[in-house]
């Protein structure tokens, strides 16, 4: 809940050079595969994160092309070239996008990383290391 | 050598700089995340001694250490507390645990409980000596005692504390009370180079019950009774040293050594036959 209200949605165009080389090493059709935003921060690790999602990507051919995260469709592309659209996601942990066709293969993926606000916990030890001996 | 190699690196000279080139580091070392399960293992060689006539030295191979802390209650190697009050400087905790005196008159107490071989290790390669008429086969069983009580922790700096225990035991066994006060300080004695040293000073403190149930001889052992000993309180100073260095992220040397002084009480005991306790080990760490 209140992740919604703290998580900042990070413009990430300075995160193409990732999109880059993701798109190349499948060595296939699609020229340009992007997700933004690329990062979603809240308040700590666990919580949920609300995204509205831009998906863009184009192939030097007509497709049968899937968005998916976590096994599941989010939206599918019929015999296109390229394909843009704006998609509400949710994510409790960094999650990769694929864009797979109609052999499930993946022709290119995409990193959505979660960062949290408030930095991990910690207190002094109690017992010293090894205490034991 | 073992016994050494701590004491080597303890020579050194640590400067200024050294330290505090090395406060940042040692402060993350001497914190732990919360909310999370610290699970280690030390793989190598080591010994703990046993005092007692007839008790056989206590091998180690292989040491677990397990620790969970939350925001108030933690898990530490065997200490399970609550800290009721927390600050930069202080820390006081409602703690408990099982009394590790009755690990010399037990194979199987938690502390011993990793031991691969039933045979006597002796630390110095001699012979044990000539048994006194009493083996602690003919005492009664001690029991396990469960200790519970009050655990202060001085935060001096980020790399050393004064700790101080009082405990009592909760499940009717000896019926008194042990304590302790303990320095700690971490150090690296060499500023080039990751060596990390640890060096703790204190004391145990046994009431006179307690040094009574466990090294006392009276009616319930089968013993001549011309051999039965009641004696007082007993203060038992120690020092333990521990150097690590690191060899991966997961991976530590590590070597610890420590000798302890028993008191006058203990050691005059006709069931004890040392004057003092020595724990080595060496090997490497692993942190899963």
């Amino acid at each position: 809940m209140y992740s919604k209200a703290i998580h900042i949605i990070l413009t990430g165009y300075f995160f193409y050079n990732t999109f880059s080389v993701n798109a190349a090493e499948f060595k296939q059709p699609i020229i340009h595969f992007s997700i933004t935003p690329l990062a979603c921060i809240v308040k700590q690790i666990g919580d949920e994160c609300q995204l509205t999602t831009t998906v863009d990507w184009q192939s030097e051919q007509a497709l049968d092309v899937c968005l998916i995260q976590d096994k599941v469709a989010l939206k599918c592309w019929k015999n296109a070239i390229s394909g843009k659209s704006v998609l509400p996601v949710q994510l409790n942990r960094t999650t990769t996008f694929t864009l797979k066709n109609n052999k499930t293969q993946i022709l290119a993926k995409q990193l959505v990383k979660i960062s949290a606000t408030t930095p991990k916990k910690y207190r002094r030890k109690l017992r010293s290391d090894w205490s034991l001996f | 050598m073992l016994i050494l190699l701590p004491l080597l690196l303890i020579q050194l000279n640590v400067s200024a700089e050294t330290k505090i080139t090395h406060d940042a580091t040692k402060q993350t070392e001497n914190h732990i995340a919360t909310d999370k399960l610290h699970f280690s293992i030390a793989l190598g060689a080591g010994v703990k001694t046993n005092p007692l006539v007839g008790g056989n030295n206590i091998p180690l191979f292989i040491v677990p250490s397990l620790r969970f802390y939350g925001e108030k209650f933690y898990f530490d190697n065997g200490d399970l507390g609550y800290s009721f009050i927390q600050n930069k400087q202080l820390t006081l905790s409602a703690v408990s645990r099982i009394n590790s005196e009755n690990a010399y008159f037990s194979r199987w107490h938690p502390k011993n409980i990793f031991v691969f071989s039933s045979s006597s290790v002796s630390i110095d390669g001699n012979s044990p000596e000539t048994p006194k008429e009493i083996n602690i086969n003919d005492i009664h069983d001690r029991q396990w005692a469960i200790d519970a009580g009050l655990q202060l922790n001085w935060f001096i700096t980020s790399v050393s504390q004064v700790k101080v225990q009082l405990l009592h035991d909760i499940n009717d066994v000896y019926n008194g009370l042990n304590g302790s006060v303990e320095y700690f300080r971490q150090f690296s004695p060499i500023s080039s180079s990751p060596i990390n040293v640890q060096i703790k000073i204190g004391f145990d403190w046994f009431s006179q019950s307690m040094v009574n149930y466990y090294y006392g001889i009276n009616n319930k052992d089968k013993v001549n009774p011309t051999l039965h000993y009641q004696s007082g309180s007993a203060l038992n100073p120690y020092i333990k040293l521990h150097a690590n260095y690191p060899l991966s992220k997961q991976w530590k040397f590590f070597s610890a050594v420590s000798y302890k002084i028993l008191a006058t009480n203990i050691k005059d005991s006709p069931i004890v036959e040392e004057k003092n306790n020595i724990t080595a080990f060496i090997g490497a760490s692993y942190v899963f």
